[in-house]
């Protein structure tokens, strides 16, 4: 319970960085709109990006694609963070839980093609160059999807003998 | 029971698979780049110092190498030993799946082995972080590019650790449930 707790403090902690990054993204990125300067953008702990110079049109596309990806990465993290709230009171293997598993394990998934696909349009309108790579970030999350997604098939079954268990008591 | 079982295992089966193969597919990459970086570093040491401009897929450590040969040696371990790391947490993840049994899922053999993950998952992020820490310090003096992904691993670790502990209950309610039985 103890080690439950503490995953809880460090990923509210996680929940709120993320938060503040997003909301700075939200107020900070329109400015490029109204910009020539320039404006380098980290990508995922790789080599930064130079944006500032692009035309309107490239610039919003880009934001729009961002904002959208890192939006459904926060909603990930807050689903993790609400799922590990509800197993913090007890509650291991309810319904609600096990479809979270589920649902994290889907938005895992479509954060990887989402991440690859903002690195697919940086590269294109960039430095104009058509190439789709995959790197460890993708394969990384693509399993954690998966493995989540399996997971909470399991744990139907953990539900079932809890259930099972219980009637016996 | 025997119905569930039979839906978990059909259910499962397909993301198993991907899962398997996923996981062999990055088994073998981190390896191939484990061995080409240790390679690379001893070529660059030892026979030619201008490997260390090409250790891996683009990987140019040439300016830290006219650095210092120390510094050199420690940025390249940093990298082999995270790419170790990385296999072998893949190599972990091929066992849980070469052990499980979907008519009986929870083992204790299994929990241990996703809490494995969790804390190599832990050690890729602490060490990334010491890297990027490390190599921002280097950057100041010579130009280079380097990536740590620590915040991925570190959060994973922390998902992965969660995992872990339901299915330990999980395990715990199984015995209980057999032995009432």
């Amino acid at each position: 319970m103890k080690t439950v707790k503490l995953l809880k403090t460090c990923i509210d902690i996680y929940y709120y960085f993320v938060m503040i990054a997003m909301v700075l993204g939200l107020l900070t990125l329109p400015i490029l709109l109204f910009t020539t300067g320039s404006y380098e953008v980290n990508l995922f702990d790789s080599q930064t990006v130079d944006i500032g110079h692009l035309g309107t049109l490239k610039t919003l596309v880009l934001i729009v694609l961002m904002l959208v990806i890192f939006g459904v990465y926060f909603y990930t993290i807050r689903l993790i963070k609400k799922t590990v709230d509800v197993m913090s009171k007890g509650n291991y293997f309810s319904d609600y839980v096990i479809a979270n598993f589920s649902r994290i394990g889907k938005l895992f998934i479509i954060c990887a093609i989402g991440f690859s696909l903002i690195r697919f349009a940086f590269r294109l309108i960039v430095s104009s160059t058509f190439s789709f790579g995959i790197n460890t970030a993708f394969f990384i999350l693509l399993i954690m999807g998966l493995f989540m997604m399996f997971l909470s098939e399991a744990f139907n079954q953990a539900k079932r003998l809890k259930n099972e268990n219980d009637l016996t008591i | 029971m025997l119905s569930l079982n039979n839906n978990l295992r059909m259910k499962s089966s397909g993301i198993f698979k991907i899962i398997h193969v996923i996981s062999w597919i990055i088994f073998i990459g981190f390896s191939i780049k484990a061995g080409a970086l240790l390679i690379s570093y001893l070529v660059s040491v030892f026979v030619n110092e201008s490997a260390s401009s090409h250790l891996y897929l683009g990987l140019d450590l040439m300016n830290i190498y006219n650095l210092s040969l120390f510094h050199y040696s420690g940025v390249v371990l940093l990298y082999i030993l995270t790419a170790v790391l990385k296999a072998y947490l893949f190599y972990l993840l091929i066992k849980v799946f070469q052990k499980i049994d979907f008519n009986n899922p929870f083992s204790l053999t299994i929990a241990n082995m996703i809490t494995k993950i969790s804390y190599v998952s832990l050690a890729i992020g602490l060490i990334a972080m010491v890297a990027l820490g490390y190599t921002t310090w280097l950057s100041k003096q010579v130009f280079f590019v380097s990536s740590w992904n620590a915040s991925g691993f570190l959060f994973m670790a922390g998902v992965i650790f969660i995992v872990a502990f339901l299915f330990k209950r999980a395990v715990e309610i199984q015995t209980e449930n057999e032995l009432t039985i």
